[in-house]
């Protein structure tokens, strides 16, 4: 089984490598269908992930991949991982889109919408440090028009 | 400074990820965010999900009005899911119909309405001929009895005290050719349930609502094709007649028997023969269930199996 087992040598952007058992890197559709098109050379550049993003996705994608794990096992770790820093998650969510690994975005997706989630429009700025651009009159009339919702 | 670069990294993420993400927020929270900043301000009205959440009767007014200006709002065309979890769907039909009808004419795929307030709602016909509804849940509704259903993509169909004369669910099964999973809780029965589509699989049966009228209380299986059956929960005293499950791979057969001593108030010990009798029939019941499911390969059974052949 192990003589079988291939490797794949993923680059960052900061010209960090990563070398990775096939079987857990296709995790990505980006990758898998690179792979399965025979587009895969000695290295696979990821122009758009930096080594300490994907540091985590593979930590990620390594835990996922562990065999008899169980689901409460994984739920927490879930639950764990994505309790970082915004710009962490930002990060994160950027490279899961372009790794197109759909299960690791709903996942990040699902934890900012659980950080916005009741907050009122200061609190989600505050949150994500977000600068509000909009000048006290137009603020005043956009909260006019909904009263209600903003309550 | 650390603090310069964190600053409005989340602004950074492209729009149409920022409106997958506004997409999973209750309507109510997902305008909220367009006052965040001016890059926010009409992501909300691109979402392709609309779900909306009321549960208390002091806001509902006030909601139904906040709803319809947020339908008016909308620059995307494109609803998937229309997730509808009100006070009383039954006593704002009128407004329920108008949002129903807008995510109808643009293909939604998946619907889902719940109560509150109990009280009935009448399925609006607009409903029952939508060809792009892929998942379907229902709950504290009725069919118009007079209606044609024809639900084409139909895969998932929930329903939740919902009253099923024969007639509709006779009408449901053949309105809906590529259904493939069956859930129905609480509801009112019919007396037979024949599936005759191949790719209908999964059948789930929960909760009986209980009938009043004398005299035997059964519901006929008729299912050959079905490879997955659960009946759970409470069906009063209905007795499920596995007619024909041919294909069951896997079956959940776990509800509460409960014979006549436990259902009328009035028993009296005299009574004590009518009780031996609903044991008896029961013990028949399971000899043919057995015989039925032998062929299962994953059978899971009530604690009642234990008290029959005790």
């Amino acid at each position: 089984m192990s003589s079988s087992t291939k490797f794949l040598t993923l680059k960052t952007c900061d010209d960090k490598k990563f070398v990775l058992d096939e079987a857990i890197a296709v995790r990505s559709q980006t990758i898998k269908n690179m792979v399965e098109d025979d587009c895969v050379s000695n290295v696979i550049p990821l122009p758009n992930v930096d080594s300490k993003t994907m540091t985590k996705v593979i930590e990620y994608w390594k835990k996922h991949s562990e065999e008899g794990i169980s689901k409460d096992m994984l739920m927490d770790f879930d639950k764990a991982f994505v309790k970082v820093h915004h710009s962490i998650l930002h990060a994160l969510i950027l490279a899961a889109n372009f790794l197109n690994d759909k299960e690791m975005l709903d996942m990040m997706c699902q934890e900012v919408v659980d950080r916005i989630k009741g907050k009122t429009p200061e609190e989600i700025r505050k949150e994500f440090d977000i600068k509000n651009d909009f000048t006290p009159e137009e603020e005043e009339e956009i909260r006019k028009e909904n009263a209600w919702a903003f309550e | 400074m650390a603090d310069e670069e964190t600053l409005d990294e989340i602004n950074k993420l492209p729009e149409s990820l920022l409106v997958q993400i506004i997409s999973l927020l209750p309507i109510k929270d997902a305008f909220k965010t367009s006052l965040v900043s001016k890059k926010w301000q009409h992501l909300w009205t691109c979402t392709d999900n609309v779900v909306l959440l009321c549960n208390k009767h002091s806001e509902a007014e006030n909601f139904v009005s906040f709803v319809d200006y947020a339908f008016a709002q909308r620059s995307s065309s494109k609803i998937r899911k229309f997730y509808l979890d009100f006070w009383s769907i039954a006593r704002y039909s009128f407004n329920v119909k108008q949002w129903l009808t807008y995510v109808i004419e643009n293909q939604v795929e998946d619907i889902k309405l719940e109560s509150v307030f109990s009280d009935m709602y009448t399925l609006p016909q607009v409903l029952y001929t939508c060809s792009s509804l892929r998942t379907l849940s229902l709950s504290d509704c009725a069919f118009d009895l007079r209606a044609v259903i024809s639900w084409k993509s139909l895969k998932k169909l929930k329903l939740e005290h919902v009253k099923l004369y024969n007639e509709v669910i006779v009408k449901l099964l053949s309105g809906c050719p590529a259904l493939e999973s069956l859930e129905l809780s609480l509801f009112h029965s019919f007396r037979r349930l024949e599936i005759n589509n191949p790719n209908l699989k999964i059948l789930k049966l929960k909760d009986i609502w209980p009938e009043y009228e004398e005299g035997d209380h059964t519901l006929e299986i008729v299912a050959p094709y079905i490879q997955h059956l659960e009946i759970s929960s409470d069906i009063d005293d209905f007795k499920c007649r596995l007619v024909d499950v041919s294909s069951l791979v896997t079956a959940e057969i776990t509800f509460d028997i409960r014979c006549e001593s436990d259902i009328q108030d009035d028993y009296e010990y005299g009574e004590f023969d009518k009780c031996c009798n609903y044991h008896r029939a029961f013990w028949m019941l399971v000899q043919d269930y057995l015989h039925k499911l032998r062929h299962v390969t994953e059978l899971t059974i009530g604690t009642w199996f234990v008290e029959v052949y005790y």
